[in-house]
């Protein structure tokens, strides 16, 4: 579903700040049906390898492939889901009206899109909400009504850069159980995250990124042993590193 | 597909626009201004007609200008700053789609705001032409007022698809204003530099390289006062071929075309960070 290779990333020197170099020689390769974990540290190159995927931003070197094209064909995208890490929208637009753009650009028809939009803004806790103006909405409603949209054309393959963020226990808690209950339907999934609790409860494969290197990438059980954690292993991983 | 793409795009964008506080504020603020040429015209002694068009249209193209400036710069930067693109182009889109979805729906936006005020300023006329005797403002064309209101609505987009160009080469709303207000001030000025070179030109002699350098620039900056007709609003017949109308429509709009297609190839190749 996704297959990255020798991926270099740097960006380059702006104004007050130099060069970075953001990725180097990433390689990593999720299979179908398969729940990936990306986590590391802050500025470890989650988010870079998230926009190289989504193409938001252009490798410097290397080959990205997504269901078998380039991350720039557009209409791969009509089965990608992607949950951005922060959910913004045109403050002036309602639930509904963004739902049935996230519809339309996937070519659903109008019944189609308000079936879906009744069950996935059911699911979210949103239908009540459905035809408020996105500014009055709370960062978790918000994030909700972003999971929504990417879910809203039953994706085959799920990009979701730190799904919980901004949300409660009670939020979180349901984004889990749904984050499993689609891993149960066979999508694949790739979970970019820094809450190492989830993990555990979630991904199948995991890939550890740090200064822009991957560190492991393999199974998650293998990853740790009992009774150690994934936070543990991951803190170790990490010092014995620096 | 793309094309289904880019209308749904266009629609969130014009839905979003007319809930704009902002953008309401601008349109109530110009209709009140041109209601209020209704007392200005008291003000003038004589050529009322001509007054109270110039005053008219020169609110139109004020609130045109402040709407491009002001709504369509901070749409599309933020747009970028505040992470909307990523929300927008994780759908099927490319971004060539997504640069004409954009220019579409401001476009629809501005030729709303201008209908608004074109079909006031129209009643504001005609309302002055009644109450005076026909010495004082004897002719009104309403072909020509719709000329002049075309012309008006076409140099605006020529600047719509300017700030889309440079939305595309630089980061940061602020930098995209400067820039297209720069633009604007060289467009503005540069008939009068040329027309003041040609003068000169004609007493002296012609320096070669400045007049083929006025003339690459008035490619890149062109001149919007060709497509300014509302001298013609007052008069019976047009003093300008019509071939002479259609070509500068024809040019600006292929100029418009070149812009966008500039700005498509700048988003294509840009990181989105």
């Amino acid at each position: 579903m996704i297959k990255l290779q020798n991926i270099h990333k740097t960006y380059p020197k702006q104004l007050g700040s130099p060069a970075h170099k953001a990725l180097e020689t990433i390689s990593f390769h999720l299979k179908k049906g398969e729940v990936m974990g990306l986590i590391g540290a802050n500025g470890a190159g989650k988010s870079t390898t998230i926009r190289l995927i989504m193409d938001f931003i252009r490798p410097d070197q290397g080959d990205i492939s997504v269901l078998g094209h380039p991350p720039s064909f557009p209409l791969i995208r009509q089965k990608i889901g992607y949950l951005p890490e922060v959910a913004r929208f045109p403050q002036n637009l309602t639930c509904m009206e963004m739902i049935r753009f996230a519809g339309e650009t996937c070519q659903m028809q109008r019944k189609q899109i308000e079936e879906a939009a009744e069950k996935w803004l059911t699911r979210l806790d949103l239908w009540h909400a459905k035809d408020r103006l996105l500014r009055g909405f709370s960062k978790g409603m918000q994030q909700r009504a972003s999971f929504a949209m990417a879910l809203i054309h039953e994706p085959d393959l799920l990009v979701l850069d730190e799904p919980m963020s901004g949300l409660d226990p009670i939020g979180r808690a349901k984004i889990v159980a749904l984050i499993l209950e689609l891993k149960q339907e066979g999508k694949s999934i790739l979970l970019c995250t820094h809450l190492l609790d989830d993990i555990n409860r979630i991904v199948d494969q995991l890939l550890v990124l740090h200064q822009g290197k991957v560190r492991y990438a393999g199974e998650l059980s293998n990853f740790y042993q009992e009774p150690s954690t994934v936070e543990e292993a991951f803190l170790n991983l990490i010092s014995e590193e620096q | 597909m793309q094309f289904n793409n880019i209308t749904s795009l266009a629609r969130i964008i014009i839905l979003d626009g007319i809930r704009r506080h902002a953008l309401l504020g601008l349109l109530l603020l110009s209709l009140f201004s041109e209601i209020m040429g209704l007392f200005f015209m008291d003000f003038i002694s004589h050529d009322v007609g001509r007054a109270s068009s110039d005053f008219l249209f020169s609110i139109m193209w004020l609130a045109g200008l402040l709407f491009l400036f002001f709504h369509a710069v901070q749409v599309i930067s933020w747009d970028e700053e505040r992470g909307v693109i990523y929300s927008i182009l994780s759908r099927p889109l490319s971004r060539a789609s997504y640069v004409i979805g954009v220019f579409s729906g401001l476009s629809v936006l501005l030729i709303l705001l201008h209908a608004v005020l074109g079909i006031v300023a129209l009643s504001t006329l005609i309302w002055i032409q009644s109450m005076l005797d026909p010495t004082y403002f004897q002719t009104l064309s309403l072909p020509h007022f719709l000329l002049s209101w075309c012309g008006l609505v076409i140099a605006q987009l020529v600047v719509l698809s300017v700030v889309m160009l440079f939305s595309g080469l630089v980061r940061g709303g602020f930098p995209v204003l400067l820039l297209s207000v720069a633009y604007y001030a060289i467009c503005t000025a540069l008939p009068t530099v040329r027309e003041s070179f040609y003068q000169n030109a004609a007493t002296t002699d012609t320096n070669g390289v400045a007049a083929l350098l006025l003339q690459i620039l008035t490619a890149f900056f062109p001149d919007l006062t060709d497509l300014d007709y509302k001298n013609s609003v007052l008069i019976e017949t047009l003093t300008t071929s019509y071939s002479n109308i259609a070509a500068h429509f024809l040019i600006t709009s292929f100029y418009c075309v070149i812009m966008i297609a500039c700005a498509c190839f700048a988003y294509n190749r840009r990181d989105l960070q």
